[in-house]
């Protein structure tokens, strides 16, 4: 099977076969390449990034790890709705084990406009 | 004011800029027009971003959030945000004019880079005839007021281009709940990387329409629908065109480089990247005046951006001591594979190497790209895929350089 590896902008081209039971990756440029080929036949899943409302502007966020590719709504949706703080920084988690995954939801960025003098 | 280095530009670019001159001794000012660094990043909530740099796969917050930390406490650096250049000119210094909240500020530096990154083409730089409704924005307009300020732009949405920013918003507008009916691209293939038709099409089942574009939009206060028609051998046949309801149009027509702030200075262009030409130093032809990042040529990946910054911010302040080499000049010849290569101009200096990027004409497979230099071939790589759009970047061995240099491209030659 030939897929697009989404790991980085380089794209190559891989090619996922199975020989003797075993899932054989190539055209990959880099090691992260083999380990997407294989998870993309077993288990796909994704990076998810969102965006969400909060006093004043809006903070970016993305799961720490990519979550099964089925779940890509539930966590927007939990995301959505998990409740505003008062103040956010870079980094911080603001949900831990979205959906029951073993990934958290971090804060990418932070948009709050200053205020005009 | 006065600096060594001054960069305009606050983005990545801007940012490897400032930290390079820093090190390498200069005093820097950084001026950024917005109110706060990180340029078109910020708006790039998307991963994929730092891969190569920082071995990790960022968002493009994050990205710029890493470069700020690492120039935000560096007393060698001056970082003024909200502030516009709005003229450089040059006696033996250059004396810049910027405005921001305060007034007008002028600052005289020996050197000064760009990394004012690329703009848009708007709806005009495409004949797109019919009214004129709310309803239309660019892609990367759309981006800033989805991403940045939260808000939504239309409910049943069609893109046209198939670039990548024109992907990652359709995905980013389904994420939000709206209908993305299609991407319609003139060209006979996706314009965007195939990472992102993989992951932000496929992935939700958008049609891409090739060899397809947008003849009419239709709306009076707000657009009710656009009419689509493909292309019959390079023209548009009318008698197909077909009336496609939708509330919004997005345009992913394309970027052209921030050039205009130099149009005094005589600098020579390049057709191609419809930019400025430079050496291996990202010098223009006016010396002391550099290039850094998507001004210089739009890039795929921010790694590459950051890259540029450093080297044309070490080359600023080499500059503004007076010691920049620029004794033996190589023009670097091509073959007609090859649209241009970045840089134009290299030296023979005490460099071991330097970056050579290129695009080609049109996809190539299973070749080599070879150097020669004085009838020697002096570098050959063996290369599986190059598509045109896609960067070549050639890591060139300057030891056995000589007084000329020509790249070209060959076939690999398959014994049956
Ligand atoms: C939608 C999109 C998706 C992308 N996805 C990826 C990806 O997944 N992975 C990846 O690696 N790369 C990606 N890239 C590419 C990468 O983000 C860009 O190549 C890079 O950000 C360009 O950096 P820059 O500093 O040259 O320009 P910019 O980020 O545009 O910065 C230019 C800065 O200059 C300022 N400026 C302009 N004019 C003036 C003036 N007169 N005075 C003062 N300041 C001024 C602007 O305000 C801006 O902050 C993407 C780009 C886009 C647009
Ligand atoms: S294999 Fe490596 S270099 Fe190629 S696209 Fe995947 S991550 Fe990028």
């Amino acid at each position: 099977m030939e897929m697009i590896c989404i790991r980085c902008p380089n794209s190559c081209v891989l090619k996922v076969e199975k020989k003797k039971g075993k899932i054989v990756v190539s055209g990959n440029l880099c090691p992260r390449g083999e380990e997407y080929g294989i998870q993309e036949v077993t288990d796909p899943r994704r990076t998810i990034t969102s965006v969400k409302q909060i006093k004043g502007g809006t903070i970016s966020v993305r799961t720490t790890v990519a979550v099964q590719k089925k779940l890509y709504f539930d966590v927007l949706k939990a995301i959505k709705d998990a409740p505003i703080k008062k103040t956010y920084n870079v980094g911080d988690i603001i949900i831990k084990n979205v959906c029951g995954t073993s990934s958290n939801i971090i804060v990418t960025g932070v948009n709050i406009l200053p205020k005009n003098k | 004011m006065k600096t060594d280095v001054l960069v305009i530009g606050g983005g990545p670019a801007g940012m490897a800029c400032a930290f390079s001159a820093a090190q390498n001794g200069a005093s820097v000012i950084l001026v950024e027009r917005e109110y706060r660094l990180g340029g078109i990043l910020n708006q790039c909530i998307h991963n994929g971003f730092g891969l190569h740099y920082f071995n990790e796969e960022l968002s493009g917050p994050e990205y710029a959030y890493r470069w700020q930390q690492k120039i935000e406490n560096n007393k060698k650096i001056k970082i003024m945000c909200s502030t516009y250049v709005t003229k450089i000119t040059r006696g033996v210094n250059f004396f810049v004019e910027a405005t921001n909240p305060e007034g007008v500020v002028n600052i005289e530096a020996k050197s000064v880079i760009l990394a004012m990154g690329c703009r848009e083409r708007p709806a005009g730089a495409i004949n797109l005839t019919g009214t004129r409704p709310a309803g239309i924005f660019t892609a990367g307009c759309a981006q800033a007021i989805v991403n940045l300020q939260g808000k939504m732009i239309g409910k049943k949405v069609v893109i046209l281009g198939s670039g990548d920013i024109g992907l990652i918003m359709a995905r980013r507008l389904v994420c939000e709940g709206a209908q993305v009916v299609g991407v319609f691209e003139i060209m006979d293939k996706c314009g965007g990387l195939a990472r992102n038709y993989t992951q932000c099409l496929q992935d939700f089942n958008i049609p891409l329409h090739l060899s397809t574009t947008i003849t009419r939009v239709k709306g009076t206060k707000r657009l009710t629908g656009v009419y689509a028609a493909p292309l019959i051998n390079g023209k548009v046949d009318y008698t197909q065109e077909k009336l496609i309801p939708c509330d919004t149009l997005l345009l992913s027509v394309g970027l052209t480089p921030e050039i205009e702030l130099v149009s005094n200075f005589n600098l020579e262009q390049y057709p191609f990247t419809k930019s400025y030409a430079v050496d291996e130093y990202l010098q223009t032809t006016e010396p002391g005046l550099f290039l850094a990042g998507n001004i210089m040529q739009v890039n795929d990946l921010v790694d590459n951006v950051s890259n540029d910054g450093e080297i044309a911010g070490k080359s600023a302040a080499l500059y503004a001591k007076g010691k920049l080499d620029i004794t033996q000049k190589i023009e670097i010849a091509h073959d007609s594979s090859i649209r241009y290569t970045i840089p134009k101009y290299i030296y023979k200096n005490n460099e071991k190497s330097a970056r050579i990027c290129f695009r080609t004409d049109k996809e190539y497979r299973r070749i080599f790209v070879t150097a020669t230099s004085n009838k020697k071939q002096i570098a050959k790589n063996y290369v599986i895929t190059i598509t045109n759009g896609q960067i070549y970047n050639l890591n060139l061995n300057k030891q056995n350089l000589n007084k000329n240099l020509f790249l070209s491209i060959e076939q690999q030659k398959i014994q049956e």
